[in-house]
């Protein structure tokens, strides 16, 4: 396929649509600087551009290449997680080690995980889809593979990017064709697993979970996240306070406003209308993937697509339940408008890597 | 493509769409929730952002100063600097104290108490440390505001009554908002905010304390002043005018120090406007406005004379013979004629018991006006059988007994006029006629109050309107029925005759030879007095004491002997004034009270004005004075 003929089937739409929820995402750290460019809103526009640069080169290259690299794309992933745990250059932030510092780059190797698993899931699942006898084989293949990083995200300790990518793989499994009754026991061993899980967890991560059951009882402690984002959403109205106006946010009532909690500020600002309005542009945003799976021919590209939509899908609804107190507060962006470059990043490459299935829909992709 | 293939494809589209309608699902879901938090509780939220952004620095009005009838000030203002803690925000108090101290001295009284209220819920009530500071204390604590985290200098008004001791009880106090009180009003988190607790500064205070103002700023999430959004000036409190005369008050005052417990009062028969009101013993209110230290509060409560207790409207006594006064109105308006006679020889039996009169051999025969110069029992006892205690009551309420008279002051009490009734319901018993003979001598269960007593005269020598006492003026829309002969009370709906005979016997008991006042008349006759002595027992003298000689008053102990009481009007030709006086443990109301009332009245009537057009008089009634 030439470059002409991939740009002829390049997927604008989806181009534009995460264009659009970038520029919401300027915006709104334009405000929370208050109303700069610096330290965030520059930062970000400059990020969305050099990340259409990157869907562009990641399109570029043919699927064939993708689909060879992505074992060897986990194998380096499933490395650097080792590395973050046990090497001595890792950084420690916030009470976790989740970056590694390569001297050139500091990485966070679970947001590079989260492609390069659905990648090798993807290909798993290529590879296997006609044989409906292999099943329990691939399943122990596929289990395994999914088990390992989500046990070392979780030792970081990273709950919520944990979470994330164990429920993405299960969506790429499900997507793949895997039998629903393997679905049913794995969700009934989930929930008898929860009491471990509990004592599994940190001190801090258990008061999360409290506070987000009962946020009311200590405003000023961990539920104070919650109570004045609740604020800031609810005396928003239907039309907000006016872009730049934001009370909750422009007098610092609202932690981390430029990351976890941009939402309630950006709907704090524009109201329901404006709160919708985005909601709406992620739906459209994941109703372009579907579309985009449901045309493609290789199950490589359809578990590819639906697996990183997912991934996206978890990130837009656990940000966005948990900034209006239907979830506990785990750390996790809002993707496209929350400041943050590892997960721009891991984004543009989840479109890219739609768009790239897109482009090559057609494709006869065989075992190697 | 092999047939496994296309199955595989079906599995897959389906699973794609589950997939998809299940993300939809789940961000409506959201939506939903976005919608209930957005417009549904908005308005909720709302406030709270809105609570969250503004910081409202309440601004205090000031207190309405109180004047007297001649525009003297009895109660204002005067601004000063205080030193507040507020003890729930300190760290160390210790510390502070030390810090302090080097500024400016603090009582050791002072920092035990700081210690023990920040143990209770009285840490959240601003401690007021020390007062009055100089400008230079100010400064060097305001320097030092950074380690001294939760001093607090306030500027607030002082409340001064520079009167002191001599209008306590009418003009009252103010004193921080109680445990209880404080949640009532925000204003009363004010550090140095005073509210009334007494007198007129309780009764008038809402119009005396105004509204407070506000200023809106708006803070950010440290609490820091951003910007001032909104002021709102306060209200300040009006001022209130009484109908008190500081100079007659002031005479009375003085002229009591001499007595142990008393009270007195004067008050216009036509209006009911009190000029004068005086109990003894008495107290300083600008020390509880200052916030009285633990020793002047512990000699002032634990005083057994009650000084916090205002006598004239809380203070219950038997009112003895003056009660006559209200036994003979009824006895007139029964049709007793004035001729009605009896025969005293001392005492009389009913049923086994002796009732005595006070004159121990008798008065011999007398008539009406002859049993009330002279206070004759006997004669009372007599009237009172034919009467009985239910026309007795009726009259004795006419008069203002028995309950409250809507006085504009707190804690006045009613007294008590006993009936049947009563006496079944409250103790149990049936009533005797035994009880019939006591009220008839104001003994017994009868209880008034010297407020009660001087409105009896009162609504006698105005006429028989049902006059009511307040220590504010009369409003002049009221007040102009006089210049008609009229007045704004009921009238009682007794005969003219009854009262014009009433007053004829008041008038002999002062100033006639053989009337139990007559030491204490006022020589000129424009001026002269009329009224009724009161010698109220305050023991029960048994059979045996009366067999071997009645104990002189004098050699009882104080607490057992008599009340000492008088009540009158001035002056007899054309009554303005009317007064009372409850000397405690006096003795004799004749020797001892009724020479009080004798110098207030003739001082009002020399130095007051009235404050309206005086009525004018029917002939007919000055033709009896």
């Amino acid at each position: 396929m030439t470059i002409y003929r991939k740009l002829q089937n390049f997927h604008f739409a989806l181009l534009a649509t995460m264009l659009a929820i970038g520029t919401i995402g300027v915006t709104m750290l334009y405000s929370a600087a208050p109303n700069a460019w610096q330290p965030w809103a520059g930062a970000h526009a400059t990020r969305l551009f050099v990340g259409v640069l990157l869907i562009i080169v990641i399109v570029a290259i043919d699927i064939k290449t993708w689909f060879r690299l992505s074992y060897l794309f986990y194998a380096v992933a499933l490395l650097l997680l080792f590395a973050t745990l046990y090497a001595p250059n890792n950084v420690s932030a916030k009470g976790g080690t989740r970056w590694l510092d390569l001297s050139v780059v500091v990485l966070q190797p679970s947001e590079f995980m989260k492609v390069a698993l659905v990648m090798a899931l993807a290909r798993l699942a290529n590879n296997n889809h006609s044989l409906r006898a292999r099943q329990i084989i691939y399943l122990f293949a596929a289990t395994l593979m999914l088990a390992t990083p989500v046990v070392l995200v979780l030792k970081q300790p990273d709950l919520g990017t944990g979470l994330i990518l164990l429920m993405t793989g299960v969506v790429a499994l499900f997507a793949s064709g895997l039998r629903v009754v393997f679905f049913l026991i794995g969700s009934t061993a989930t929930l008898l697993a929860v009491p471990v899980l509990w004592n599994f967890m940190k001190p801090y991560q258990q008061q999360r979970v409290v506070s987000f059951l009962n946020p009311e009882s200590d405003p000023l402690g961990s539920s104070y996240h919650i109570v004045q984002s609740k604020i800031a959403l609810g005396s928003g109205g239907l039309f907000g306070k006016g872009l730049f106006q934001g009370t909750q946010g422009h007098l610092n009532f609202l932690p981390e406003k430029h990351t976890d909690f941009i939402f309630a500020m950006f709907a704090e600002e524009l109201g329901f209308f404006g709160g919708s309005l985005l909601i709406a542009l992620y739906v459209l945003l994941l109703s372009l993937c579907m579309g985009i799976a449901l045309a493609t021919k290789h199950t490589f590209g359809r578990v590819l697509c639906l697996g990183l939509a997912a991934n996206l899908f978890f990130y837009i609804f656990i940000n966005l339940g948990m900034v209006m107190n239907l979830l506990p507060v785990v750390g996790v962006p809002l993707p496209l408008v929350s400041y943050g470059g590892s997960a721009m990043m891991t984004v543009m490459i989840s479109i890219g890597l739609i768009i790239n299935v897109y482009v090559h829909r057609k494709e006869w992709l065989d075992r190697n | 493509m092999p047939q496994q293939d296309l199955s595989q494809e079906e599995i897959f589209s389906r699973r794609a769409v589950i997939l998809g309608s299940a993300q939809v699902a789940l961000l409506t879901a959201l939506l939903g929730r976005l919608g209930w938090l957005q417009l549904v509780q908005s308005s909720h939220y709302q406030k709270l952002s809105e609570r969250n952004r503004t910081q409202v620095d309440l601004l205090p009005p000031a207190r309405g100063r109180i004047f007297d009838r001649n525009g003297q000030e009895l109660a204002l203002n005067l601004s000063k600097y205080n030193l507040y803690i507020m003890l729930d925000r300190v760290r160390d108090l210790d510390a502070m104290v030390k810090a302090l101290r080097e500024i400016t001295p603090l009582e050791k009284e002072v920092v035990e108490e700081m210690h023990e209220n920040l143990k209770t819920s009285r840490r959240f009530i601003p401690f007021a440390a020390r007062r009055d500071l100089s400008w230079a204390v100010v400064t060097r604590i305001e320097a030092r505001a950074a380690d001294l985290k939760g001093a607090k200098i306030n500027l607030s008004d002082q409340r001064i009554y520079p009167f002191r001791n001599t209008l306590a009880h009418i003009v009252g106090y103010v004193s921080r908002p109680s445990e209880r009180e404080i949640t009532k009003h925000p204003l009363y988190y004010l550090p140095g905010f005073m509210v009334g607790k007494s007198g007129v500064e309780k009764g008038y205070e809402e119009s005396l304390r105004g509204l407070g103002g506000e200023t809106r700023y708006e803070v950010n999430a440290r609490g820091q002043k951003v910007s001032e959004v909104a002021r709102i000036s306060p209200q300040h409190g009006r001022e209130l005018w009484l109908s008190l005369d500081v100079r007659l008050q002031s005479l009375i005052a003085k002229k009591l120090i001499a007595e142990k417990r008393a009270a007195a009062v004067v008050l216009d028969i036509h209006t009911g406007e009190i000029v004068a009101a005086v109990s003894t013993p008495s107290f300083d209110p600008n020390l509880f406005a200052q916030g009285i230290d633990r020793a002047s509060w512990k000699s002032i409560s634990t005083n057994p004379h009650y000084p916090l207790t205002n006598k004239v409207v809380s203070g219950a006594y038997a009112p003895g013979s003056i009660f006559k006064t209200a036994v003979m109105l009824a006895a007139l308006e029964k049709g007793f004629p004035v001729s009605t006679r009896h025969i005293c020889h001392g005492r009389i039996k009913h049923g086994n018991r002796w009732f005595h009169c006070w004159r121990r051999g008798g008065h011999g025969s007398v008539a009406m006006i002859d049993a009330m110069r002279e206070s004759c029992d006997v004669w009372f006892y007599k009237v009172a059988l034919a009467l009985g205690i239910s026309t007795i009551s009726k009259y004795a309420q006419l008069l203002g007994y028995g309950h409250k008279l809507n006085l504009d002051l707190p804690d006045e009490k009613a007294g008590l006029v006993p009936s049947k009734a009563w006496k079944i319901r409250k103790i149990g018993r049936p009533w005797l006629i035994s009880d019939t003979l006591l009220s008839a001598i104001g003994q017994g269960y009868v209880l008034a109050t010297p407020l009660q007593m001087a409105v009896q005269m009162a609504r006698i020598a105005n006429g028989g309107f049902a006059v009511e006492p307040r220590v504010t003026f009369l409003p002049d829309s009221r007040k102009r029925l006089f210049a008609d002969g009229k007045s704004p009370f009921r009238p009682l709906g007794v005969e003219k005759s009854s009262l014009m005979l009433l007053r004829a016997g008041l008038d002999e008991v002062v100033n006639h030879p053989a009337g139990t006042a007559y030491k204490a008349r006022i020589h000129v006759p424009a001026r002269a007095m009329a009224g009724k002595t009161g010698t109220a027992q305050v023991r029960r003298i048994s059979t045996k004491e009366r067999q071997g000689g009645i104990i002189h008053n004098l050699a009882l102990p104080w607490l057992k002997r008599d009340h000492a009481m008088f009540a009158g009007f001035a002056p007899v030709s054309d009554p303005q004034w009317a007064a009372a006086i409850v000397v405690e443990h006096g003795g004799s109301g004749g020797a001892v009270a009724a020479p009080y009332v004798r110098d207030f009245l003739d001082y009002a009537q020399k130095i007051i004005k009235p404050s309206y057009q005086r009525p004018t008089v029917e002939p007919t009634e000055e033709g009896i004075g």
